[in-house]
């Protein structure tokens, strides 16, 4: 009879601890989002954060941004992803605007992406008779970008069963809309090796 | 910040550059690890940061072997810098 008891209450005990395990659940903690991230040797948080940095700051120090009286107008074209990762480009370019815009320096006219949303809140504002006359946004008055933003990631992935070694260059070049120029172009070279 | 003793910063100056504070600093290792990260922080006349802080980003440097890391401020506003080194892992 003891003997019966004693092992009902070691099985509860048992079951007990076993409950509480699938309880906890992983431990969640909040990390600093601008820390070196060195998971694996893919594309990851600080790759994009140091492209971003690197091409804001450079394009920044430039004659075509520092010479101009007023901030001049740029526009975000594609940066073409020629690796064979998945990169969300996109994300690179509005980090850089972000950074570009913060400083001052630079406005940025909606790019070719954005242009659906610019021309539907102008017709709503403009052809659906609701608004106040005095307060519409008037057609016509877009101005257009002096530069475009555009470039391209490619990257060299090398592998043994001990190594992979990859190699990420991002280029960016700023073009004069109206002359076709190239008014400045940086590149900003990764080299990530992960070893078994 | 964290386990840098073994790299000295042997130089550190700054230029302004279009209108932009620009800093040099060489590093140098002396230890086998040469797993550090670093970034500037960017202050304005008052003393105060100009920018949020900026991400840590990772450098190798060899043992023996020194590097020269170059910063460029965000903004004109910019005036003075600070560097900060950190281990990561």
């Amino acid at each position: 009879m003891i003997m019966k008891l004693k092992t009902i209450h070691l099985s509860t005990l048992l079951m007990s601890v076993a409950m509480l395990a699938a309880c906890s659940g992983p431990q969640v903690r909040y990390g600093d989002a601008k820390s070196v991230e060195t998971v694996n040797a893919n594309y990851g948080s600080t790759d994009l954060q140091m492209i971003a940095e690197a091409m804001t700051r450079s394009l920044l120090q430039s004659k075509a941004i520092s010479g101009s009286k007023d901030a001049p107008i740029v526009t975000l074209a594609d940066v073409k992803n020629k690796t064979s990762e998945y990169i969300d480009t996109r994300v690179i370019t509005d980090k850089i605007r972000t950074q570009l815009t913060k400083s001052g320096q630079v406005r940025f006219a909606v790019s070719v992406t954005e242009m659906q949303n610019q021309t539907d809140e102008l017709k709503r504002q403009n052809q659906s008779g609701l608004y106040k006359g005095s307060t519409i946004a008037k057609t016509g008055n877009m101005q257009g970008a002096q530069f475009r933003i555009e470039g391209s990631i490619a990257s060299i992935i090398k592998t043994n069963k001990d190594v992979k070694d990859v190699y990420y260059v991002f280029n960016l070049n700023l073009i004069n809309n109206e002359s076709g120029l190239i008014e400045w172009a940086d590149e900003k070279e990764i080299r990530k090796t992960a070893t078994r | 910040m964290g386990d840098t003793d073994s790299i000295q910063i042997i130089d550190m100056r700054s230029i302004e550059r279009n209108g932009i504070l620009t800093a040099q600093v060489t590093i140098q290792n002396d230890s086998k690890s040469n797993l550090v990260s670093y970034r500037f922080k960017w202050l304005g006349k008052n003393g105060m940061t100009v920018t949020d802080e900026e991400p840590w980003k990772p450098v190798t440097v060899g043992k023996g072997q020194s590097t020269v890391i170059m910063g460029i401020a965000p903004t004109p506003d910019a005036t003075d810098f600070r560097f900060e080194l950190n281990q990561y892992k």
